[in-house]
């Protein structure tokens, strides 16, 4: 897998703008129930949280689903559902550690994050710079300096 | 579909009521062998996995069927058969992945769970919440909240 | 407005039919086929015959549901020609203009020009008619020749109705295309302590009477019956399309391509009249089983509308009551496979049987007598080409294992096996 969505919700603003341009690139329509990634917030408690697909190495809604709607790209890396083998079920929704596998009641099909081809439009519309799509290095990198920084303040201080 | 008899297997101590229950409101008998919910024992394992019917959108069952006798409701979105045409072949419970069909011997049809029209004798009497009865949608708001709040407070 | 024609009025054609109205209500739809009668299913016909179900039982459509579908029928006619060019099927009645054909005519049941099988009280099992005929015919000792899943569900309905009867069986076990040998006999077991004789690897040579069955005579001995019941194979009905110039693939069913295409433009086509293949080894097969032809007739509907919809292959799965019991094939027989290169897994019982075909650590097929639970996710296992290794590793890890109920079935019928066969 080359790169990665990495997401930082202590950067999140809680806008959504990402539900609306992901469920409007997938389906057509401004609809957070029909984006793949959501924003979990309790605005009391202060705190913003999007999730969206971790793509797993060992993907449990892989492993669950009955008709083999939901597979792995061993090249890719990407997880994917295919909607015309899903037969509505469920499974993968309630067995999902992250809770990121969605259903469209509409047509009756799970759905998830596919990274928009590689270039996903939640990182592109995102304007507080909240998720990123970069590989996996490069973010790993960029989290260790953040950590170090942080380390450096609090003993300089 | 709306809502779903959502099974948390951890919870499930095996007591098996859901099934007297089930079997009482839909045959009048207290026979767990009648019931359209299956408990999956695994005593010595100490599991107990509740099965039923997961209310596929598009069920392998309704394919499978020799007499074109399973179908989803349209407005509610269940799963129904029409009994009366069922020759108890069983193919629907050799193509359903969850062990949702159930032989129904003082019939002999094949039947599944019906959600007993919106309010599930199972649910109801778990008393350990295994069984839930919620909205798809909502149960998976909780549970992204949850997982919210976990990274939130990492 | 778009007139889509189906041939045929059996599983594939509703299926075709229903699947047009469930994404279509504008498009005219008509109906042809040889049998005035609303559809029926041909699968429990043997079941009417024993009288486990009534007549009207049978019928999984009535006149008023084409009616509200609005779907068009023309019941009773015989397809005899297409014409590609004008884009009409000709029938004996009529010509039925069309924008889209889909071709739905099913098999018919053969009889092999063996001496003496034109005489009266010589039947097939295909239609309600041939059903209604043998009842007519009030059989008394039949000799069933075939033991496929049709002629062992007829032996066991005449046997129910208190006929004497005797099957016949060219090959050396029973149900030689769904079981190996070893089910098979267990089968045959229970199905002679039941009082049915059978005879396999026995070839019938000749029917005498006078001018009514009397005696049939196989290479072995003499039978003496009123009735002889055919269940030895099928034809596809596609000679009016052969005609047509489309094309007819090598086992005897018209070419379509993963779309129910066939190289006709405009011309769909699907259930037991085409040639499909299996779906967990590629190669070509004559399916002829409800559950594809259902699955076909929907394809060939959806890509009919402008959609771009895959079949994925036949599955083979067939489950049989024998006296009570019951035995389940699904996917491969070893037979299928070539014992080579194959491994067995299985676990006997009394009156239990069951035996998982593996072929490269990915379940190629299931028989299994007496047990069913758990034949669904070994199904869906199987389907889904998951190798045994994978399975086993996740239901060796517990939490993994909690997380997939369904795993949970299948592990018990996929663990503890007495019996392990591994192949060169
Ligand atoms: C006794 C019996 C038991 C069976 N048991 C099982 C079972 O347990 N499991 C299973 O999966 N399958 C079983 N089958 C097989 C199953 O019934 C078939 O696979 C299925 O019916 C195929 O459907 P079809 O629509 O392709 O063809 P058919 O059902 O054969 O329908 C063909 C249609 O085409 C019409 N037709 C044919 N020729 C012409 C023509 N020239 N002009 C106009 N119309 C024409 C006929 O009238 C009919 O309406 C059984 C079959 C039989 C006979």
């Amino acid at each position: 897998m080359k790169n990665m969505l990495m997401i930082d919700h202590h950067k999140c603003v809680g806008c959504k703008n990402c539900e609306m341009v992901c469920s409007l690139v997938h389906e057509g329509i401004c609809a957070s129930s029909l984006s793949r990634i959501r924003v979990a917030k309790d605005e009391r408690a202060g705190w913003n949280v999007p999730i969206s697909c971790v793509m797993c190495e060992k993907p449990l809604c892989v492993t669950v689903c009955p008709v083999g709607a939901a597979s792995r790209n061993p090249v890719t890396g990407l997880v994917t559902f295919d909607e015309q083998k899903c037969i509505g079920c469920r499974q993968c929704i309630q067995v999902c550690p992250f809770s990121h596998a969605n259903f469209n009641q509409a047509l009756g099909v799970a759905f998830k994050c596919d990274q928009c081809e590689g270039e996903p439009q939640c990182v592109k519309y995102c304007p507080s710079g909240a998720i990123t799509f970069e590989p996996l290095e490069i973010a790993l990198h960029q989290r260790r300096q953040e950590t170090a920084q942080k380390i450096a303040a609090d003993t300089l201080i | 579909m709306n809502k779903q008899i959502m099974i948390d297997a951890a919870k499930c101590t095996g007591c098996g009521l859901c099934q007297v229950l089930c079997s009482l409101s839909k045959s009048h008998q207290f026979n767990p062998s009648l019931a359209r919910i299956k408990i999956w024992r695994e005593e010595t394992r100490g599991v107990f996995i509740p099965l039923t019917c997961q209310q596929c959108v598009n069920p392998p069952c309704v394919n499978a069927c020799l007499m074109n006798v399973i179908s989803k409701d349209p407005i509610t979105g269940v799963t129904v058969r029409k009994t009366e045409n069922c020759i108890g072949c069983r193919a629907c419970q050799i193509a359903c992945p969850f062990e949702a069909c159930s032989y129904d011997h003082l019939l002999n049809v094949v039947v599944n769970c019906d959600q007993c029209g919106g309010n599930p004798a199972c649910v109801n009497i778990c008393p350990f919440g295994a069984l839930q009865y919620l909205p798809v949608n909502e149960a998976l708001n909780t549970c992204r909240d949850a997982e919210a709040v976990r990274r939130a407070n990492l | 407005m778009r007139n889509i024609v189906i041939a045929g009025n059996g599983a594939a054609g509703n299926s075709a039919a229903e699947a047009i109205r469930r994404h279509n209500q504008e498009v005219k739809i008509v109906m042809v086929a040889k049998e005035n009668l609303s559809a029926y299913s041909a699968c429990a016909l043997p079941d009417y015959l024993s009288g486990w179900v009534g007549r009207e039982q049978l019928f999984i459509k009535q006149e008023a549901d084409y009616a509200r579908q609005s779907i068009e029928t023309l019941w009773g006619r015989t397809i005899n020609k297409i014409d590609t060019q004008q884009q009409c099927l000709v029938t004996d009645w009529e010509e039925v203009k069309y924008d889209q054909l889909i071709l739905a005519t099913g098999s018919r049941a053969i009889i092999p020009p063996v001496p003496g099988s034109d005489l009266v009280g010589n039947f097939v099992v295909k239609t309600l008619n041939d059903i209604e005929v043998i009842i007519q015919h009030q059989p008394q000792q039949v000799l069933v020749i075939g033991s496929g899943n049709i002629g062992i569900e007829v032996a066991e309905a005449l046997h129910g109705i208190g006929c004497q009867v005797t099957v016949v069986e060219l090959m050396d076990h029973i149900f030689p295309r769904l079981f190996d040998p070893e089910p098979a006999s267990l089968i045959e077991k229970m199905l002679t302590e039941h009082g049915i004789r059978v005879f396999t690897g026995e070839k019938l040579l000749a029917i005498s009477g006078k001018g009514i069955v009397q005696e049939a005579a196989t290479d072995q001995r003499t039978i003496r019956c009123n009735t002889v019941i055919w269940a030895v194979g099928v034809k596809q009905n596609i000679e009016y399309a052969k005609a047509a110039g489309i094309k007819i693939g090598d086992m005897g069913g018209i070419q379509v391509n993963n779309r129910m295409r066939t190289n006709i433009e405009n011309i769909y086509a699907c259930g037991d009249c085409v040639e499909s293949w299996d779906r967990l080894t590629g190669s070509k097969t004559l399916s002829l089983l409800w559950p594809n032809a259902k699955r076909q007739g929907e394809i060939a509907a959806l890509n009919c509308l402008g959609n771009d919809i895959e079949y994925d292959g036949a599955i083979s799965m067939v489950v049989e009551d024998i006296f009570g019991v019951t035995a389940v094939s699904m996917g491969m027989t070893s037979n299928d496979l070539g014992e080579g290169d194959i491994d067995i897994l299985e676990e006997q019982g009394l009156n239990q049987f069951r035996r998982v075909l593996l072929r490269n650590d990915q379940i190629m097929g299931m028989q299994a007598v007496g047990v069913t639970s758990g034949l669904g996710a070994v199904m869906a296992l199987m389907k889904n080409r998951t190798t045994l290794s994978e399975f086993r590793h996740i239901i060796s890890d517990p939490d993994l294992r909690r997380k997939v109920p369904w795993y949970w079935p299948a592990a018990r019928l996929l663990d503890d096996f007495t019996n392990c066969r591994q192949g060169e």
